[in-house]
């Protein structure tokens, strides 16, 4: 089980990349460019599931006060923040090529950015606080800072005129080669993400076991 | 010195990026002798045809769809790029915390070998 979950996430990794670069479609109008969708998209919905991961841990933690909980919530946002990451640098590169400029204060790109920020935000915070307190701080912005998550989604709706992305439904008219390599695409950075949370809380609660037995000597 | 790892690795990463970045790629991608074999073999060796014209139409036809194809490859791969260097800085500094705390349990191994009576 330990390593069938990293094995497994290589294969459909690989199988992503085949079905992106191999099989999916080439859009009529950015052609070769649009490819960079399948993990540029992917990135962005995997973000906002470590996020929401964040929110959910967060609430545990406030009820139950329970060490792994917040362990969980630090480490998914510190993921989240590098999904993110990705969204932020693969859009402008995109943009640069269909819209003709690296970067347009349009509110899909600008509530990005804020999410970005404010994530960045919480862990400024978490280093910043006693330690006392930073668990149930950080607790209390993880759950505040998820609500910019559905203004990310929705805000091509919400700013319909303003807008350069196109609206969140044309997903579903995607052609059926485009959206199941999408589809694989996003599954393959789930797991990714499954994979590195999972690393990264054994890191932290090894660590947390190895600082109380230094307490306690 | 870990941090000059990371250093290193982002260098590498932001060398092979300008490389490509900077290589001058032709418009047309299609070499010119590939052009001229593809249209013998549909001709054959019908002398019917001027070659010289349709060799002029089969290579502008080709530039215009190829017009800007390299331009689109170069941001296609600088974006995966991007993602992979994310993803692997993201793994490496996770390799140098578990290196952190390897060397965290051996020094604790270590005092109390040094604690216990002989």
């Amino acid at each position: 089980m330990k390593t069938l979950l990293p094995l497994a996430t290589v294969i459909i990794l690989f199988l992503s990349l085949y079905l992106v670069f191999g099989y999916a479609d080439y859009e009529k109008t950015m052609l070769e460019v649009q490819k960079i969708f399948y993990f540029h998209v992917s990135s962005a919905f995997t973000s906002f599931l470590a996020f929401a991961v964040t929110c959910v841990c967060s609430i545990i933690y406030l009820v139950k006060r329970n060490f792994k909980a917040d362990l969980i919530a630090a480490n998914s946002a510190e993921l989240g923040l590098v999904f993110a990451t990705i969204v932020l640098t693969t859009g402008p590169i995109w943009a640069k090529s269909s819209w003709n400029t690296w970067w347009n204060w349009e509110p899909r790109l600008t509530s990005t950015l804020i999410l970005w920020l404010t994530y960045a935000g919480y862990f400024i915070l978490r280093n910043s606080a006693s330690s006392a307190q930073k668990k149930r701080f950080s607790a209390v912005f993880g759950i505040v800072a998820f609500l910019n998550v559905p203004i990310v989604y929705y805000s091509v709706k919400l700013w319909q005129s303003s807008s350069l992305h196109p609206p969140t439904t044309t997903r579903s008219n995607l052609a059926e080669s485009m959206r199941s390599a999408w589809l694989i695409s996003w599954f393959a950075l789930t797991l990714i993400y499954i994979v590195l949370l999972k690393m990264r809380t054994d890191l932290g609660i090894i660590l947390h076991r190895l600082n109380n037995m230094q307490a306690d000597r | 010195m870990p941090k000059v790892d990371f250093i290193i690795i982002f260098l590498v990463f932001a060398t092979f990026l300008a490389i490509f970045q900077l290589t001058p790629s032709p418009d047309t991608l299609i070499p010119e002798e590939r052009i001229e074999t593809a249209i013998s073999d549909v001709l054959g060796n019908e002398i019917k045809y001027d070659r010289a014209e349709i060799y002029g139409i089969v290579v502008k036809v080709v530039e215009l769809l190829n017009e800007g194809q390299s331009r689109r490859i170069k941001y296609l791969i600088t974006a995966y790029f991007f993602v992979w260097l994310i993803l692997i800085l993201y793994l490496f500094r996770l390799k140098q915390q578990y290196t952190r705390l390897h060397k965290q349990i051996q020094r604790l191994e270590t005092s109390s070998d040094q604690i216990q009576p002989k």
